[in-house]
């Protein structure tokens, strides 16, 4: 894929609006923390995976009653594993947040896995308004990045988009590992047996 | 069919599952594993998907090209993932997952499900086996009634009786049973009812074994895990 690098050990992708990546956000941390590696972390800013149609119910067709059904579904899975409020999505777009992300991947790498954590944390615990300059320029002030620049991030953050759609990436949170795409946290077992050396029992 | 109720059953444990889904082939062994582990005997039952209501429809030749198809890119993208993480999944087991030229109609294979069921438990598991290994290495014509009629004796069942069942009452309370079960909100396979509760998926398995183990300690997240590890 030209353009994006995806030679880390584990790279994983996140929504910061997205409930399924805030979910998937402390799992993903434990498990790089547990195996020592190096995590890459890109955005992703499409629509989530749990959207539910709206109308009237009594005339939907068969598809769209499914895709009610599932997007019913999707919310009492959200609140069966998530905390309360894990429902109610943030305001606001999280483009901003994920031009941010890409700006402290390129200055400051290392600080990354801190940049997920404190944003997801201030979108979805603290309720921040995710798309306000001052809340992120406050964040990354904290993080030591007062000057971080983003004046091109918006380029950047699209060029990834049509490089994580092309490698196959239709959701997050999603995770690359030896090229190929993961899609949910639950392939974190796979993922921990394959980079410590697919010795033993295989997930299921 | 008149107590037949979705959700309900004298076993703690109902399993919906299809002989065309591939995540539900995968999740049948780890299923059974677990059920051995919790000594619970599970309430098996097929769930005919619709797939073209949600996926859209394709067909392809003998070559892999497709001939016919309304599926947007983003439903192509979906089924393609769907495969491959079925198959890198199904070949830590040994199991082969060979693409299909078509969306198959398994309601036929259901009827013989049911059939088979009424039989006792070690009739079913046979017969379940026998057609999601030859079905998945698409050596069964599962809408083939002599096919399907076939596989039950090899099962170990009675057919007596079975081809008056599959064309009347059997077709007629699995058509009833396949509305009962979307009305009900089971929409997808493999499909776990605990509790009076549906989980979509065998990554819940950690959660649904907990949950039968009468909740101790902290509830486990998802996670597609080796049964032994549940």
């Amino acid at each position: 894929m030209p353009g994006l690098d995806l030679s880390a050990p584990l790279t994983a992708i996140v929504d910061f609006k997205d409930p399924l990546s805030y979910l998937a956000v402390a799992p993903t941390c434990a498990l790089v923390k547990r195996l020592g590696i190096v995590c890459d972390w890109l955005p992703r800013v499409g629509a989530t995976a749990h959207t539910r149609p709206t109308g009237a119910a009594a005339t939907e067709d068969r598809g769209t009653r499914h895709r009610r059904l599932r997007g019913d579904y999707a919310m009492r899975d959200l609140n069966r594993y998530g905390p309360a409020g894990i429902d109610n999505p943030p305001a606001g777009d999280s483009r901003l947040l994920a031009q941010a992300l890409l700006g402290v991947r390129e200055v400051k790498p290392e600080l990354l896995t801190g940049f997920v954590e404190r944003a997801f944390d201030l979108v979805w615990r603290e309720r921040a308004v995710m798309d306000d300059r001052n809340v992120i320029a406050d964040m990354l002030a904290d993080m030591g990045l007062r000057a971080l620049q983003l004046e091109d991030a918006d380029t950047v953050l699209r060029a990834v988009e049509a490089s994580l759609a092309e490698v196959g990436v239709l959701n997050a949170p999603a995770y690359v590992i030896e090229g190929e795409v993961f899609m949910g946290r639950a392939h974190l077992p796979m993922i921990e047996w394959i980079i410590g050396g697919r010795t033993g029992t295989g997930p299921i | 069919m008149n107590d037949f109720n979705p959700l309900v059953s004298d076993r703690p444990l109902i399993v919906y599952i299809d002989f065309k889904s591939p995540y539900a082939y995968i999740a049948k062994d780890p299923t059974r594993e677990l059920a051995a582990a919790l000594s619970i005997a599970v309430d098996w039952r097929p769930l005919t998907l619709n797939i073209p209501s949600y996926l859209g429809s394709a067909r392809l030749d003998d070559t892999g090209n497709v001939v016919e198809s309304n599926r947007s890119p983003q439903q192509w993208s979906g089924v393609k993932y769907a495969y491959k993480d079925a198959r890198r999944y199904a070949s830590l087991r040994g199991l082969t997952l060979r693409g299909t030229t078509k969306i198959w109609d398994t309601s036929l294979a259901h009827i013989g499900f049911w059939w088979a069921k009424r039989q006792g438990d070690a009739a079913l598991a046979r017969y379940i086996d026998i057609v999601y290994e030859r079905f998945w290495k698409r050596e069964l014509d599962v809408e083939d009634p002599s096919v399907v009629r076939a596989v039950l004796m090899e099962a170990g069942v009675n057919v007596v009786g079975f081809d008056d069942y599959r064309e009347n009452d059997g077709r007629t309370q699995h058509d009833q049973m396949q509305s009962a079960i979307f009305e009900a909100g089971v929409f997808g396979v493999p499909g776990y009812i605990v509790e009076g509760e549906y989980f979509f998926g065998r990554e819940h398995l950690p959660r649904i074994a907990w949950m039968l183990r009468g909740r101790r300690g902290a509830p486990p997240d998802v996670a597609y895990m080796a049964a032994t590890r549940l």
